[in-house]
């Protein structure tokens, strides 16, 4: 099968780029799995996890909000704000910031005239990068990545 | 004795000084730059990649799904945004980026268009040339932060959609390397396919950034649907095209400043020792002079 040409950037570097055989990711109408073939399409993206499959060997990474584009020729664009591999993210930092995340929107609810989109999505985001740490350790604690 | 050697010495003095702080600014604007080409290198694959689906996107959808798409009908005005810096002693930096916007505004008609500046440069040089200023926004080229440039493709934003302009021009300075800097104007606005000269930036490849506007027959499928997806992702797009200038504006100031430190760093002490083998002149013939003195004197007392 011919093998998509994945590009995962965001707006400080190119975070993954690699030729795969499907990746899944959120999009806002719900979760998708792109194969080699598939029609060119846009969409945007939700914070979540992002997993991609090369040779039976699965990838596991997380994203916030974004785009997704594929292009005709088999050409996978990732564009989100925020991106790490499953790997770089550190469960004690990202719990901290999580907290962090969701303080700042309970003090937020008691103001007026706050950006209550931008707050809440820093805290999906947040989620999201903590769900993709967990289970990154389940794996790695039964030994499967 | 040609030049005394006391005046000598103190314009020796004056140089060193000089030099001593042209040096010091070199270092300073070597670090940032440092800085800034990071990273503008770092956000280029994905403005490039935005603007690509920009190019892609916009070739299959109807322009006018979305306001950024095409101008208002019966907008006339024009809409220029020029990216110089705050400070001068950058070599022809600012001269450079202005001569641009200035030989594109002289195309139009006097007084059709508007400009926004960035960097209190351009605004004394538009309020001498005088140029309505529409906004000024300072002190965001130094330290490039993504919250201070929103604000400005905001307004570009909102003034194109109420229908004001019919396009947005940016003048910045392209990033080429530390030695080279283009200066450049793009349209940034509508993001049409039809008419857009291409964001000549991003130096080595920059036919890269010509839109690739196509008609392949490939049909694109949006989700949830071309309105939602188009509200969320060309306001973002712009946003970044703003702010991917703003960082070739910065790393392009920065190198120019640093280029221009150390040629006045060089050229000071050219001057030094210019100035230290005039001295050495001067000293030795006052030498001469007062031994031919003395054994003259001698001679005569003889």
């Amino acid at each position: 099968m011919k093998k998509l040409k994945l590009k995962l950037v965001t707006p400080e570097k190119i975070v993954y780029e690699a030729q795969v055989d499907q990746v899944t990711a959120m999009t806002e109408a719900g979760e998708i799995t792109i194969l080699s073939g598939h029609i060119p399409l846009v969409a945007t993206l939700r914070s979540g996890e992002l997993r991609t499959k090369t040779d039976g060997h699965e990838e596991l990474l997380v994203a916030s909000t974004g785009f997704i584009e594929v292009r005709p020729g088999n050409e996978v664009v990732f564009l989100a704000d925020t991106a790490e591999r499953a790997e770089e993210l550190d469960l004690k930092s990202i719990e901290e910031a999580r907290e962090r995340a969701a303080r700042t929107l309970e003090e937020a609810r008691n103001k007026e005239d706050v950006d209550f989109g931008a707050l809440t999505a820093g805290l999906e985001r947040e989620l999201a990068r903590h769900r993709v740490a967990l289970k990154r350790k389940k794996y790695k604690d039964v030994g499967k990545v | 004795m040609p030049v005394s050697t006391k005046v000598i010495k103190q314009r020796i003095r004056s140089v060193k000084n000089t030099k001593k702080i042209t040096k010091a600014m070199e270092l300073v604007a070597a670090s940032k730059m440092r800085k800034a080409i990071s990273s503008v290198t770092g956000t280029r694959p994905f403005s490039r990649l935005a603007w690509e689906t920009v190019g892609l996107v916009g070739g299959h959808v109807d322009a006018s799904l979305h306001p950024l798409l095409s101008a208002r009908e019966g907008a006339k005005r024009t809409l220029y945004i020029v990216f110089t810096s705050d400070r001068g002693l950058c070599g022809g930096y600012n001269a450079r980026v202005l001569k641009e916007s200035f030989a594109d505004m002289q195309k139009r008609e006097k007084g059709s268009f508007d400009v926004v500046t960035v960097g209190r440069r351009a605004e004394g040089v538009m309020k001498r040339a005088g140029i309505a200023v529409m906004a000024s926004f300072v002190n965001v080229t130094n330290n490039p932060a993504f919250k201070e440039i929103q604000p400005v493709a905001q307004l570009a934003m909102e003034e194109f959609k109420k229908g004001t302009y019919a396009r947005v021009i940016v003048a910045y300075t392209d990033f080429v390397s530390a030695l080279s800097q283009k200066p450049a104007l793009f349209t940034l606005l509508p993001l049409a396919p039809d008419g857009v000269e291409g964001l000549g930036e991003a130096g080595s490849e920059s036919s890269d950034y010509r839109l690739p506007i196509t008609n392949d027959p490939h049909e694109y499928t949006f989700e949830p649907s071309p309105a939602r997806v188009l509200d969320v992702m060309l306001p973002r797009i712009t946003e970044t095209m703003v702010w991917q200038t703003l960082l070739e504006a910065a790393a392009s100031e920065h190198s120019a400043r640093m280029m221009a430190m150390r040629s006045a760093s060089d050229a000071a002490s050219e001057m030094i020792d210019d100035l230290t083998l005039s001295f050495n002149q001067a000293r030795q013939a006052g030498i001469t002079q007062e031994i031919a003195e003395i054994s003259s004197g001698a001679a005569t007392l003889q």
